[in-house]
Formats: structure tokens, C-alpha cells, sequence
């Protein structure tokens, strides 16, 4: 027997635009969250027993994650600047821009985050996958509003392994790329000073504060050549200085759009692989960190 | 919209074109009919009935891509009608060429597999259908599809290197041209299976192997 609030509509419509009122594509989107944390506490009273005295609602964390299919690529100016149209290229910037999250609840109402910060931008595909990338978020203010949103989507082609290639460092032959994931993490702090402040405002975030970018390059490797291990080593043998490298990564979808992240200043931090009496092929896992990134891409 | 017909339509034409087996063994003729153009058109019916496959279509010197720059309407009575070509660009003035094969007996390549009670003279054969489709969301607010399908091909001959020779050749024009179909971005080779005998007296030998068909996207629109 149906249930009397199952929904009949499909909804989960997201609209992402800046402050300015510009809409981002995310191309398909698979999934997104969005979170409240009201920061609970309670508390106790001398002589008041085994009972707490009362609640208290501390600062609210407002946050999010988005995971989506890429079509334009674009969207990834949520970590930076964003220069030239069809022809475009995006770099980091000290001072992310703001954003407004739109998630649609029912037919009739959304929820709106605003003056939302993108804090973590991932990039990830698999030999079998379509390029994937997800991000997370937080806001200053959540709020439940009337009305409809759109996802601003597209009905072009994802970006698919079929014209896709890694290229890792310049030692030797590397082998075959099973999967990499790039991170751009600024990891950002929803921060309150101690103000003047009335009503709701007493617990929302007055900013929102990003820290220093961690840039990391993942990669398991079916070997075929030495390579791997040198780019570890820094050399045939362990050197004291390690090479800096570039991880470049370039994607193309059938309809004709193309995209392009580079990780530059790259060190490989740990290095691993493992063979065993199954003639398995070797696998080396690689993972290191960047000092630069860049994305760039052409539409069709 | 993903096409199962269209789909069906394009491997078939692939393997018949692929020439796994012989075009005497097919007992079609391959023909070419030339078309002088001096006024603006994009159809060109062939003269020739009981069209089975189109291999080339060639436009004042250049090769036409099938689904790009050309369809085929084949004839829905396979041993009488004729076929039509469609350039998707109508061509002004100059000289179209097509190639295909045709004839009045059938073919031994169909999206199909064959009946049992065919005589042994009409093997070898190539049976194939779509045995699995699986379609999924691409997005929340369910605006597009993304499909990939299985279709098992099936080689038929009454000898067993003949049908490790039709899969073998299968495989290989399957590898070398992966990523060139129209109604579907890629193709690969998922499983190869064990010979079986198709009769009782073991006449008939036959082994199939399973291509899966990849990333077929739709738009359901808002």
C-alpha cells in the first residue's frame, strides 16, 4: 500500500549562483547534502540532581556537498578566477567567492544557503568511470523559502574515459593509470567574533575563513616501467631532494567539449605496491603534494 | 532517443560489411551505383532491390561517415524492395557513389539466430540480439538517461575452426573500430563462450561471445 507522503513529483532540482546572480552548471548532478549543526549543549545546576538544567543552541555550522558529472567544467571556478569564455581557464584565488545554494525540498519550497564558500573541489575518474568531481561547502545562513529552483543542466555529453589521458612527471615510463583523484582543499573555518548582534544573527557564522590550499595528486599505476619508483626516490637511488613534477590530466567529451587540470610543484609523499604469487599485474599507489593548479577547457 | 532499431540496424550492417563471412558464402553481390548531381538533393534511391548493406558512400571524392553525414532506409521487404540513402547535407552539384551489397536469397548474417530446421549448406551463419539493457539516472531531476546494453553474437559453421575464425575476425574489427559506431560511443569485448553443438548429431558447432555497448545518453528534457 502506497504511503500517504510519498512523493509524487521528482524534485531535487539545485541552483548554485554567485552573489552576482550568476547561474553555475554543474553538468549532471548525482548528488548533494546540505547540513545544519545547531551546536547543542546542555547544561547543569549546582543542586539541581541528576536532571540538566536546560539546552542551550551554540553557533550553527551550515554546510553542504555536491557531487556531479562534468560537462562545461567551468563550475571549478568555485575555487578561483575564471578568465575567457569559450576558451577558458580557472586559478586559484586568496578569497573564495560567494555563492547562493538553492536546494529544492517540495514543489512549492527550497532551501537556500547563502553566502556559501566551496572549501574542498575533488576530481576523480577510473578506467571504467565517467570523470567525476564533488565538492563540499558552508554558509552563513540557511533559510526556507517559497518558490522553485532549476537546475541550470545541460544536455550535452559527460566528460568519458574514452578520450581521456594522465601524464605523471618525466622519469622513465610510467605504465598504465587505473584511476587518479586530484584535491584542492582550503578547508574553511565558520567563524563568529564576540558582537553586537540580535535575534538569529547571535548564531550565525559572520564569515567564513579558508585556510591555506593542501593540493594532492592520487594515482594507482598498473607498472610498466621504472618510473614510478624514481619519481618516489627522487632517482635510481634515494636522493636528497625530490624531483618536482607535473600531473596533468586532460579529459575530452564525445560532443567536443575538452577540460584540463594540471597539478604543478608536485612531490610524491608515499609510494607503495605489492606483488604476490598470482602473477597479478603490479599496481603502484602514489599519492603527493602540489604546490600549483590550473584548469582550463575548451565547449564545443 | 536511443533506437534499439537503429542500434540492431548498425551492428548488422558492421558485420556484413566486415566481410566475417565471404560475400559468395552471403550469396550477395556487391554493387555501385553513381549519381550525377546537377540540382540540389539529398536522397538517392539505389537501383538495384533486396539492398542488404551499405559499405560506402563517397561525395565528390570524399568519404561519408554513417550517421554524421549519411542514413540508410532499408528496404522493410529485404529480398524486393530497394534502399535510400540520406546525406544529412543535400549535395548542390557533383557525383555521389554508393556501395552495397544485395540480393534476391537473403543473407547469412541477421539480428536474429537462424532457425533450426536450415540446411547445413546454408551455414556458416551470424545470429546476434541485445540480451541486456541497463539504463540509470544521470542526474537528480531525472533530465537524462545514460544506457549501456549487452548484445551476444553468435558464429554458426559446421566446422569449429570456421567458427574461431568468425570470432576472431569479430573481435578484431570490434577492437579496431571500438570507438567509431554512431548510436553508441564504445563497444567492448565482455565474455567469450565455450563451443556447443547446435544438434543432436553435431553438425552444426557453434560459439558465441558477449560486446558490451557503452554510455548511450538521453534527454528527457525538464
Amino acid at each position: 500500500m502506497a504511503s500517504k507522503n510519498r512523493r509524487t513529483t521528482i524534485h531535487s532540482e539545485i541552483e548554485v549562483n554567485s552573489n552576482s546572480g550568476t547561474a553555475l552548471n554543474f553538468g549532471h548532478i548525482q548528488r548533494a547534502s546540505t547540513s545544519i549543526a545547531n551546536n547543542v549543549i546542555t547544561f547543569h545546576a549546582l543542586g539541581n540532581g541528576a536532571q540538566p538544567k536546560g539546552t542551550l543552541a551554540g553557533m550553527a555550522e551550515i554546510s553542504g556537498t555536491i557531487e556531479w558529472l562534468p560537462v562545461r567544467g567551468d563550475e571549478t571556478v568555485i575555487i578561483g578566477s575564471k578568465s575567457g569564455t569559450n576558451t577558458w581557464s580557472v586559478t586559484p584565488k586568496d578569497t573564495l567567492e560567494e555563492y547562493i545554494f538553492k536546494g529544492q525540498i517540495d514543489s512549492t519550497h527550497y532551501a537556500a544557503i547563502n553566502d556559501v564558500k566551496f572549501g574542498k573541489f575533488s576530481m576523480s575518474a577510473a578506467k571504467d568511470e565517467i570523470l567525476s568531481m564533488s565538492t563540499d561547502f558552508k554558509g552563513k545562513a540557511m533559510e526556507i523559502k517559497a518558490g522553485t529552483v532549476s537546475t541550470e543542466t545541460t544536455t550535452k555529453e559527460p566528460f568519458i574515459f574514452l578520450d581521456g589521458s594522465v601524464k605523471l612527471g618525466s622519469i622513465g615510463t610510467i605504465g598504465s593509470v587505473s584511476n587518479f583523484a586530484i584535491d584542492y582543499d582550503r578547508e574553511l573555518v565558520a567563524a563568529k567574533g564576540i558582537e553586537d548582534t540580535t535575534g538569529s544573527a547571535k548564531r550565525q557564522p559572520t564569515d567564513i575563513l579558508e585556510k591555506t590550499a593542501e593540493i594532492t595528486f592520487r594515482s594507482d599505476i598498473e607498472v610498466t616501467g621504472t618510473g614510478p619508483w624514481k619519481e618516489a626516490l627522487g632517482g635510481a637511488q634515494m636522493s636528497e631532494n625530490l624531483p618536482s613534477i607535473t600531473a596533468e590530466v586532460n579529459f575530452a567529451s564525445k560532443s567536443g567539449n575538452t577540460l584540463k587540470a594540471k597539478v604543478t610543484g608536485l612531490t610524491i609523499d608515499n609510494f607503495s605496491e605489492d606483488e604476490n604469487v598470482g602473477g597479478d599485474i603490479i599496481v603502484a599507489s602514489i599519492d603527493g603534494k602540489g604546490t600549483g593548479i590550473k584548469l582550463s577547457g575548451t565547449y564545443a | 532517443m536511443i533506437s534499439i532499431k537503429s542500434i540492431v540496424e548498425e551492428i548488422q550492417t558492421f558485420l556484413r560489411n566486415s566481410n566475417i563471412i565471404s560475400v559468395s558464402d552471403r550469396e550477395v553481390t556487391t554493387g555501385t551505383d553513381t549519381f550525377i548531381v546537377d540540382d540540389s538533393t539529398s536522397e538517392f534511391s539505389l537501383k538495384n532491390t533486396g539492398v542488404k548493406n551499405v559499405r560506402l558512400v563517397i561525395v565528390n571524392g570524399s568519404s561519408m561517415n554513417f550517421g554524421d553525414d549519411y542514413s540508410v532506409t532499408y528496404p522493410s521487404d529485404t529480398r524486393t524492395g530497394s534502399g535510400i540513402v540520406h546525406l544529412t547535407d543535400e549535395v548542390d552539384t557533383g557525383t555521389v557513389e554508393i556501395k552495397y551489397d544485395y540480393s534476391h536469397k537473403g543473407d547469412r548474417i541477421y539480428a536474429d539466430y537462424p532457425r533450426e530446421e536450415i540446411a547445413i549448406s546454408k551455414y556458416p551463419r551470424i545470429g546476434f540480439d541485445i540480451i541486456s539493457s541497463n539504463t540509470g539516472n544521470l542526474n537528480i531531476g531525472a533530465k537524462n538517461q545514460m544506457t549501456n546494453m549487452v548484445v551476444s553474437i553468435k558464429a554458426f559453421a559446421d566446422k569449429k575452426d570456421e567458427v574461431d575464425n568468425m570470432m576472431d575476425t569479430m573481435r578484431k574489427k570490434f577492437i579496431t573500430n571500438s570507438k567509431k559506431f554512431y548510436n553508441f560511443p564504445l563497444i567492448t569485448i565482455q565474455n567469450i563462450y565455450p563451443l556447443r553443438y547446435e544438434d543432436p548429431k553435431g553438425k552444426i558447432v557453434s560459439r558465441t561471445g558477449d560486446f558490451k555497448l557503452w554510455f548511450m545518453e538521453e534527454n528527457l528534457g525538464d
